[in-house]
């Protein structure tokens, strides 16, 4: 612990500025219930469009203003919080695991092996994600799981062909033929010597992957095969406002910033975990 | 010295190591480098063979296939009474252990995610070294033989020199308690300064363990320096073997001749004549017919070019591959 706090006074102001706002969106979902000034899907038609506080007309009762039902934008967004931590880490985490272990075969073993990965990545590159997701979503049918399943099972190809590329680098290395040498076996050579080495472009890569993990989940919720309606989410916010956007701006804008700030975050802890995890960064 | 007494601990025969390139789709004919090709050697016990060669010449092909890190053409490896080449990866991991190898590059060499004490203690653990503390025991035990410091432990290769980094390198293959050592080039990439200390700490190992070097390197004054016997390698044939100061004293063969002419002397006053070579290292995916040095020898004749010499015994121990070496040196 106290490392811990040794590591995060050391960090740049903008990792700093990332693990806050990182901190603020996880505590929003976790604590939506309590933190939220009204219900996610209290709907009240007399109080439509109403603008938020900072802009003309806007009351202290709805700080962000209200949506085309009258539901309070600031309830939403943080209840939408609670899907995009756990779609853009779920997801992150299903394609992170299935992309770095096929890259990691297709690197080391080569030959037949890294052919037929490789042919599979050509083929998911030459669809496109939004076809591809939609017959996945078709077939599964609609629901959280299920979309974290789909970005999950779509999203890999970018993990395989970082980590393949460097796991083929790595493998020239003298410190592979050694381990080779000593007696390890290709399961010990490929978790505790190509792996440690692969991981960090793989977890940077994931955090860059986060953000567009929750785009994708805003975009199958917009088309309707995403998130049933029931739930409050930011993709959806952005997708129902959007007919609204000259009038009333806030109900799209608002929870766009909310998904531009927590990707941006996102994208700073991610190079702050690299610098942690880099032995020639660290402090001795 | 050798002699014959000491038991032969590895006996390498015929070995062919050839790298298949240029597979091309149409003419389907396949070329191959010969990395190495046909060659035969036998190392005793507690000596150190130096091979010594252009680079290129297939010097660390020949530590690989021993090794088996890279596929081996055909040929037979005896080492310590095993076949090598006919084991299975189970059973070449127990070999292995008594045969480790040292590489050229401290800086790729040694995994920069591991600390020094888990770099030096990872060959135990893969050997089913189960005990902690016996590992640790053994690691700085191990420490001690490379003089290197007990508070090394906890830190990572990039702290590190590249000297130090060779003693890493050196520790991780001795600890093991191996037979022996292979040393591809283990101070080229070093000062010349901390080159002399890491042969010396070579040097003072091998007589405090008992160890067997097989030591490759372009530098002839570090062969010298170091060997017991001499091997010369030139684009994958051995062209002759002889005990250390009887190569460098008398060398048979011309191509060793012109190299140890190239050794500057320190002394201006001395009147050198130089037994120049004449242009480029010939392909080795296509090496000259007859006699693979005929195409730079200074003294080329017809049976040179049209007929390969073989390896002959002209004194004790010294073995050439010249058809002349008896008229010319």
């Amino acid at each position: 612990m106290k490392k811990l706090i040794k590591t995060l006074k050391k960090s740049t102001a903008t990792a700093k500025l990332g693990l806050i706002i990182t901190a603020i969106w996880i505590f929003c979902a976790i604590f939506a219930p309590l933190l939220a000034p009204y219900g996610p899907n209290e709907v009240n038609t007399s109080k439509r469009f109403i603008p938020p506080i900072f802009a003309e007309k806007g009351t202290n009762e709805h700080i962000l203003g209200t949506d085309e039902m009258g539901r309070d934008v600031l309830t939403r967004i943080i209840y939408g919080s609670r899907i995009s931590l756990i779609v853009g880490i779920m997801a992150v985490v299903v394609s992170l695991i299935l992309g770095t272990t096929l890259g990691l075969l297709a690197g080391y073993y080569g030959g037949w092996v890294d052919s037929i990965i490789m042919r599979i990545v050509d083929v998911m590159l030459s669809f496109p994600f939004i076809f591809m997701a939609l017959v996945l979503m078709a077939v599964l049918g609609s629901g959280l799981t299920n979309v974290i399943v789909v970005i999950g099972i779509t999203g890999w190809v970018p993990y395989a062909r970082t980590v393949r590329a460097q796991t083929l680098s790595l493998k020239e290395r003298e410190f592979i033929t050694a381990s080779d040498t000593i007696g390890c076996n290709d399961m010990r050579i490929i978790l505790k010597h190509i792996l440690p080495n692969i991981i960090d472009s793989a977890i940077i890569l994931g955090t860059l992957e986060m953000s567009s993990a929750i785009l994708s989940e805003a975009s199958l919720t917009f088309l309707g095969m995403g998130i049933p309606p029931s739930m409050a989410t930011w993709g959806s916010m952005v997708a129902s406002g959007r007919e609204y956007i000259y009038t009333a701006w806030w109900i799209t804008a608002l929870p766009g910033l909310a998904i531009f700030l927590v990707c941006l975050a996102i994208n700073f802890v991610g190079d702050w975990v690299r610098d942690v995890r880099d032995p020639r960064l660290r402090s001795t | 010295m050798t002699n014959l007494n000491q038991r032969t601990i590895l006996k390498v025969e015929n070995l062919k190591t050839y790298f298949e390139i240029d597979k091309r789709f149409i003419s389907r004919q396949k070329k191959y480098v010969y990395a190495v090709d046909d060659v035969s050697l036998d190392v005793k016990e507690g000596e150190t063979l130096g091979i010594v060669g252009e680079s290129g010449c297939g010097k660390s092909t020949l530590l690989h296939s021993i090794m088996r890190t890279v596929p081996v053409t055909s040929g037979r490896i005896e080492f310590d009474g095993k076949d090598v080449l006919s084991l299975n990866k189970k059973e070449l991991r127990q070999v292995r252990k008594d045969k480790q190898i040292i590489f050229q590059d401290p800086f790729s060499s040694l995994d920069p995610r591991m600390t020094i004490g888990e770099i030096i203690e990872e060959p135990l653990i893969v050997h089913g070294v189960t005990d902690v503390a016996e590992r640790r025991r053994r690691v700085l035990e191990t420490f001690e033989y490379v003089e290197l410091l007990e508070d090394f432990y906890y830190r990572y290769p990039h702290e590190f020199s590249g000297g130090q980094r060779q003693r890493v390198s050196i520790a991780r293959s001795l600890v093991l308690k191996p037979k022996l050592i292979l040393c591809d080039e283990p101070v080229s990439a070093l000062d010349v300064s901390i080159q002399s200390q890491i042969l010396n700490l070579l040097n003072d190992l091998q007589k405090q363990l008992d160890l067997t070097y097989i030591f490759v390197s372009h530098a002839l004054n570090v062969i010298r320096h170091v060997s017991d016997r001499v091997c010369v390698m030139y684009l994958g044939k051995v062209l002759e073997t002889a005990d250390v100061e009887e190569l460098f004293e008398r060398p048979k063969h011309p191509y060793t001749a012109a190299l140890l002419s190239s050794i500057p002397i320190p002394d201006p006053t001395v009147n050198r004549v130089h037994a120049s070579i004449k242009g480029e290292l010939p392909s080795p995916s296509n090496p000259p017919s007859g006699c693979r040095f005929h195409t730079r020898c200074p003294y080329v004749k017809d049976k040179c070019i049209n007929e390969e010499p073989v390896l002959e015994e002209k004194s004790s121990s010294h073995i050439v591959a010249c058809h002349f070496s008896d008229e010319i040196l």
